[in-house]
């Protein structure tokens, strides 16, 4: 599992664990009629997630997870490839609202981290 | 309803998945900009894909007012865009001025299996070519002021339909008179005018005799008065040329010449402190109305047709009509317009004898014979009657002798004249030709006109001929005054001219002559004329092509405005045959310092149409009353939000029981000559007196007025209900105006049908995820709403039985109401029930009142 930014790598000692949940969402509005039906609009696309659930993450991979966070990919500001467990790259961006790793025990951490896969 | 959706749109409203595309075209002046929220977009022209959130559509009605007036909606529209980037939206905004940004909304959908979908094609700006894909929803512009926030990178728009434009006042302030000039609708007669302020106009204040060679003027500055540094003024009937304006307040003149010799125009005469005084050569000019016009007059002094000279400028902007040298003049006595400066008096004037007697050869004589100046002449308290005649006696040298004797008249002449003054300083002029004949003397004395004279008269002088000749002689008396002369209240002018011929060396004193022919030519005094222009009236327009339709009236001030290519023709031109058929007309003026917004509401409601904005076009219909109207489409529960059906009737207060029309100004929107009433009693007994009186000063039809007051009164009479439902994109079609049904089984209520009176539409997008619902209002029919079973399963039994009571309507929104608790109660057998509508079993209708 790594991510990858231009010269920028990270690589992942301490991977993702399992549930992995892979959550799609189709972008559509849906309205109930008077007599009963639904009424659609389908916009054409749905949003195709990631969720990294990290535990027991090393220090080190914390620092390196933090610092790609706040520099490299700032955010949800920059996309970057991110190959999961089985080697299959996509073109992601980083939409939590917080970056919040709990330091679970001594140097080590566990935290979830959603990335949204771009269209 | 609109007709003009292509054929791709029509079939994705009702399908399931559709794919809407919202797209915004910009026209700025160097470019357009497309912007829209979805990548679908293609176009080879800029195009940004910023839009946050469509916001909701909305045409703002003020639904209590519908009927009283508020007859042109405003839609509305608000957009947030994102703003950021490099070349960031608003950047084109802030150098420009938002206000004449046009914006065009469009919509289409992604046909199954597209990915892409072409912008649609915005040339030329001024019509949308027909789409194949794009509808255009409304033309729009943006509202003053724009939003921006620099924490959200959000560009707020608000944007509104073409009515924004109907700023304009609909007449033009004239810089010369600071005046607002109404505007004539139809034909108007009588329209009052203005004095042009220029007009140069001053008085004297000091008597000016025949003489005088300065004259004062009362507190005026000549030349800010607008007279020149040298010129000719008009005093009176005297035309006086001056060469320089003096005193420290430039208010006396250096008289060059009195009493130009101009035809039409006196001798130099008396004139009194308050003469008005004008100026020569300047045309006088009044102002009426906007123009031009094709056809203005005729003009009305004081009411009265007039006939003095005048030129009417139609082809001006204002109508202006011109006096040449002083403003209209009107006899005194009975206001009749003065055709001219000078009347001529018949011979039919002169009706009796006149002759002299010289009483006694005491009497002086002259050095040549003649009775001279000491007798008679100015002695007032002299009478005399005379008989004309003409003695014509060559050769005789002795008519001292032969005059004491005779019975005739001595070789005076004398003309006389009745003339009727009312003022003491009279002044007159007369000319007349003498012309010798010294044959047959006698035989002419039958021919002679005759005159009489009673009263004073007075000499003049005498003129000497020394031959025989023609004579043509001018006497002017200038300066005698009426009370020197004459102290009785008779008017009568003894004009005296003496002829001699004096044959040479001799001592005889007279010859007769004969008067063959005269001509009199009186001037009147000012004081048998005054300048009248207080009550300048015109006709404007054609009288004969009668009113205009009030149609055509709200089409010129929509070209007025400048958007006359927006006016969709269909809609209009229905309109303008429906008040043709109906006999519908304006006849009137319009104040030209009303905005043009201002003036499209009076106009619509004074001949009841209502004006509303969509697809890019202006539409018009005209008001009625729908009940029996086949609805313009039927909307079943499927087409409807669950849950959103909403009841809510018209505040008691807003409704109009009593209402009264004024109409037929006499003059600009004020003093209605008339007016109608009519009431409904019963709702006058429900809910109490409620009047309602308008004006309408373009309406000069009786027939037309009475509709109009009892269409006010049916529409108003009774609180209206307002149902507002959400309705999905199969609502698209519909507008303003239509009438539709809506039929649900939703609590049991089954049918309302109404006139669509405002509508919201809330965009649905990418980013807002919302579905594309209008938010309907219709206004129903003005009694309840007949609730309807739809079987026999509401009822327990007929003919006796007890019919349970259950809650049937539930009304929200904002007047509760009472249900009462008796109905009427009607079973359906074949199609006694509700006519054309729908075929049921039973029939409820039940009160339901107000507060």
């Amino acid at each position: 599992m790594k991510f990858e930014l231009d010269t920028y790598v990270l690589n992942f000692k301490d991977p993702a664990q399992y549930p992995a949940s892979r959550p799609m969402q189709k972008v559509q509005a849906v309205d109930r009629k008077a007599n009963g039906e639904l009424e659609v609009e389908s916009f054409d696309f749905s949003i195709q997630s990631r969720v990294l659930v990290f535990e027991d993450m090393s220090e080190e991979d914390y620092i390196a997870l933090w610092d790609w966070y706040d520099n490299i990919a700032n955010g949800a500001a920059n996309t970057f490839k991110f190959t999961d467990e089985y080697g299959d790259q996509f073109d992601v961006r980083i939409v939590d609202d917080f970056f919040n790793f709990r330091e679970t025990s001594l140097k080590l951490y566990s935290g979830t981290m959603t990335l949204e896969i771009v269209q | 309803m609109r007709s003009d959706l292509p054929q791709n749109f029509v079939d994705e409203l009702t399908k399931q998945g559709r794919r809407p595309i919202q797209l915004l075209v910009f026209y700025f002046d160097s470019r357009i900009v497309y912007v829209t929220d979805t990548d679908k977009v293609t176009t080879s022209d800029e195009i940004y894909y910023i839009v946050e959130d469509w916001g909701s559509l909305s045409s703002v009605t003020d639904l209590s007012k519908i009927g009283k007036g508020q007859n042109q909606p405003t839609k509305t529209y608000s957009i947030s865009l994102l703003n950021y980037g490099e070349n960031k939206f608003s950047e084109i905004f802030f150098d420009r001025n938002p206000l004449n940004v046009r914006v065009d909304l469009y919509q289409a959908f992604l046909v199954d299996g597209a990915t892409h979908i072409k912008a649609p094609d915005c040339f030329p700006t001024n019509k949308p070519k027909v789409q194949t894909d794009w509808v255009l929803n409304d033309v729009f512009l943006v509202q003053d002021p724009i939003q921006y926030e620099e924490s959200s990178g959000l560009l707020k728009l608000d944007l509104v339909s073409l009515n924004q434009y109907a700023n304009p006042y609909i007449g033009q302030l004239d810089p010369v008179d600071n005046i607002f000039y109404p505007v004539v609708i139809g034909a108007v007669s009588k329209v009052p005018g203005q004095a042009d302020p220029a007009n140069p106009m001053a008085s004297l204040a000091q008597h000016l005799d025949s003489t005088g060679e300065t004259i004062v003027i009362a507190d005026r500055d000549m030349l800010v008065a607008g007279f020149p540094e040298s010129g000719t003024i008009l005093l009176n009937f005297e035309l006086i040329s001056y060469t320089a304006i003096g005193g420290d307040d430039n208010n006396e003149l250096t008289i060059d010449s009195r009493g130009l010799d101009v035809a039409g125009f006196s001798a130099a005469a008396r004139h009194s402190i308050g003469d008005p005084i004008t100026l020569y050569g300047h045309e006088y000019i009044y102002t009426f109305s906007q123009g031009p016009v094709d056809q203005a007059g005729p003009l009305y002094v004081d009411g009265e047709l007039y006939d003095g000279p005048h030129t009417i400028y139609a082809d001006r902007n204002p109508i202006q009509v011109g006096f040449p040298n002083r403003p209209p003049i009107l006899q005194v006595d009975g206001a009749q317009p003065m055709e001219s400066y000078q009347q001529e008096l018949v011979s039919d004037d002169w009706t009796q004898d006149y002759w002299y007697v010289r009483q006694s050869s005491d009497e002086p004589c002259s050095s040549a014979g003649w009775i001279n100046d000491d007798t008679g002449g100015e002695d007032p308290s002299v009478y005399v009657q005379g008989k004309y005649a003409s003695y014509n006696r060559p050769g005789n040298t002795s008519l001292c002798t032969w005059y004491q004797y005779s019975t005739f008249m001595p070789g005076h002449n004398r003309v006389s004249d009745f003339s009727k003054l009312n003022q003491l300083d009279f002044y007159y002029h007369t000319q007349f030709v003498n012309e010798y004949d010294y044959d047959k003397c006698e035989d002419n004395i039958a021919a002679f006109p005759k005159f009489d004279v009673s009263g004073g008269w007075f000499n003049t002088g005498w003129q000497t001929h020394e031959q025989l000749e023609d004579v043509e002689e001018i006497l002017t008396i200038t300066d005698k005054t009426w009370a020197e002369l004459y102290s009785s209240p008779q008017w009568l002018v003894l004009y005296d001219h003496q002829v001699q011929e004096d044959v040479s060396g001799e001592a005889g004193c007279r010859y007769g002559s004969k008067i063959y022919n005269y001509q009199l030519t009186v001037y009147y005094t000012w004081d048998a004329a005054v300048i009248n222009d207080a009550n300048i009236t015109l006709d404007i327009g054609d009288p004969a092509a009668g009113p205009a339709n009030p149609i055509d009236t709200i089409k010129w001030v929509f070209s007025k405005i400048g958007v006359g290519s927006f006016i969709d023709l269909v809609t209009f031109d229905a309109a303008a045959q429906w008040c043709a058929d109906k006999g519908y007309g304006f006849s009137g003026l319009v104040p030209g310092d009303e905005r043009c917004r201002d003036v499209l509401n009076d106009l619509c409601r004074q001949c009841r149409a209502a004006i509303y904005y969509n697809a890019g076009l202006i539409k018009i219909y005209m008001r009625e009353d729908f009940t029996n109207k086949t609805p313009d489409g039927v909307f079943p529960e499927s087409k409807v939000r669950l849950k959103s059906i909403k009841i809510a009737h018209q505040k008691i207060t807003d409704i109009a029981n009593f209402v009264s029309i004024r109409y037929d100004p006499a003059s600009l929107n004020i003093d209605f000559q008339k007016s109608y009433s009519t009431s409904d009693e019963n709702s006058i007994q429900k809910y109490g007196l409620h009047d309602y009186v308008f004006d309408a000063p373009l309406i000069i039809d009786d027939t037309m007025a009475i509709d109009l007051a009892d269409h006010y009164l049916e529409e108003l009479a009774e609180p209206d209900f307002y149902i507002t439902f959400d309705a999905y994109m199969e609502f698209f079609s519909y507008e303003q105006g239509d009438i539709i049904e809506i039929v649900t089984d939703y609590a049991n209520i089954h049918i309302f049908k109404g006139e669509i009176v405002n509508i919201v539409r809330r965009h649905g997008s990418g980013k807002n995820t919302s579905i594309n619902l209008f938010t309907v209002t219709i206004r129903s029919n003005k009694f309840v709403p007949p609730i309807v079973f739809k079987s026999a399963e509401a009822l327990s039994v007929l003919d006796g039985g007890v019919v349970e009571s259950r809650p049937v309507l539930f009304l929200t929104g904002v007047e509760q109401a009472n249900i009462a608790d008796h109905g009427e109660f009607t079973k359906c057998v074949g199609d006694s029930c509700l006519g054309a509508w729908y075929d049921y079993d039973y029939i409820m209708k039940f009160m339901v009142c107000g507060r």
